[in-house]
């Protein structure tokens, strides 16, 4: 069976590295974009199970690629987590309202990681 | 409570946690010898006030930190951990400030290499630094912000202005 597929999108090679180091060691394939605009191509081009997003990014944000991703009829039900340093209740809501299924503040814990990760991608 | 004092509580117990959470221990230092090769800044605004923080430190002491914090296996770019590192520094300061009623924009990192920091003055009313000590050796956070006169940093009673703490997870 294939192993399903995370995409990380951060402009950190830092967090791209530490998120796979994390999801790899559970099973999970990793693919990564370095900013928004990538990953949008990415999720155009591959099957998904999950995407992890950063915020705060070169080119295109994380909210601007979740909007742009969800405003597609084919990614509407790809859930999307947001992995970013920023805990701003306004942002939040936006995220929320725009279609993301969850927001994680940075530095995460691995193991909360890979639960909201499984339950994402459907796997508990 | 002046804005520096509070800019001052903030930034250090926002250092101390990051480096905390990664295991390593953080304490005031007199740092006078910190040689500052390596600068992570990122610009911020808001209403009423705009800066600049910043990290920095020596090239030894970024390569402890960045070799204790990378998993087995992996290798981590020195410079783009320390872009981080600053970038959830300033993710703490901004979220502690949302008690305050105040909303930072942040910028992107720029790392600084292939220079030596030195800073002229300290105390000084816009720049205000820190000089800091942990296991892995010594490093500098500093701020430079420009307030409006009229901007007085209060704590807002209401909790609705919280900020999600690191480490939260929220699920829709």
């Amino acid at each position: 069976m294939s192993k399903k597929k995370v995409l990380v999108v951060d402009d950190s090679s830092t967090v791209r590295q530490q998120v796979a180091q994390v999801l790899t060691q559970v099973g999970f394939e990793v693919l990564e974009a370095s900013d928004g605009q990538v990953g949008a191509e990415v999720i155009e081009k591959e099957a998904l199970a999950v995407v992890i997003c950063d915020v705060n990014m070169p080119r295109m944000n994380g909210i601007e690629m979740l909007a742009t991703i969800k405003s597609r009829p084919q990614h509407a039900a790809l859930p999307i987590l947001m992995l970013t340093t920023d805990g701003q209740p306004a942002l939040i809501k936006r995220a929320k309202e725009v279609g993301a299924r969850g927001w994680m503040v940075k530095p995460f814990n691995p193991n909360q990681l890979v639960a909201a990760v499984k339950k994402l991608a459907g796997l508990t | 409570m002046s804005n520096k004092t509070v800019f001052d509580q903030l930034v250090t117990s926002a250092a101390s946690e990051l480096f905390a959470a990664r295991g390593i221990g953080v304490r005031p230092a007199a740092g006078a010898d910190v040689s500052i090769e390596y600068a992570a800044t990122i610009g911020f605004a808001s209403d009423g006030m705009r800066g600049v923080i910043g990290l920095g430190m020596s090239p030894g002491t970024l390569q402890r930190m960045t070799t204790q914090d990378q998993p087995k296996g992996t290798t981590y770019n020195g410079e783009d951990w320390l872009a981080e590192s600053a970038n959830q520094l300033l993710g703490r300061l901004k979220n502690k400030l949302l008690r305050y009623g105040v909303v930072l924009s942040i910028a992107l990192p720029t790392v600084l290499q292939g220079v030596r920091l030195q800073f002229l003055g300290t105390g000084t009313t816009t720049l205000w630094t820190h000089a800091l000590d942990s296991d892995l050796g010594p490093f500098w956070v500093w701020l430079d912000v420009r307030c409006n006169e009229q901007l007085v940093l209060a704590e807002v009673d209401d909790p609705s202005v919280e900020g999600a703490p690191e480490g939260e997870l929220l699920l829709f």
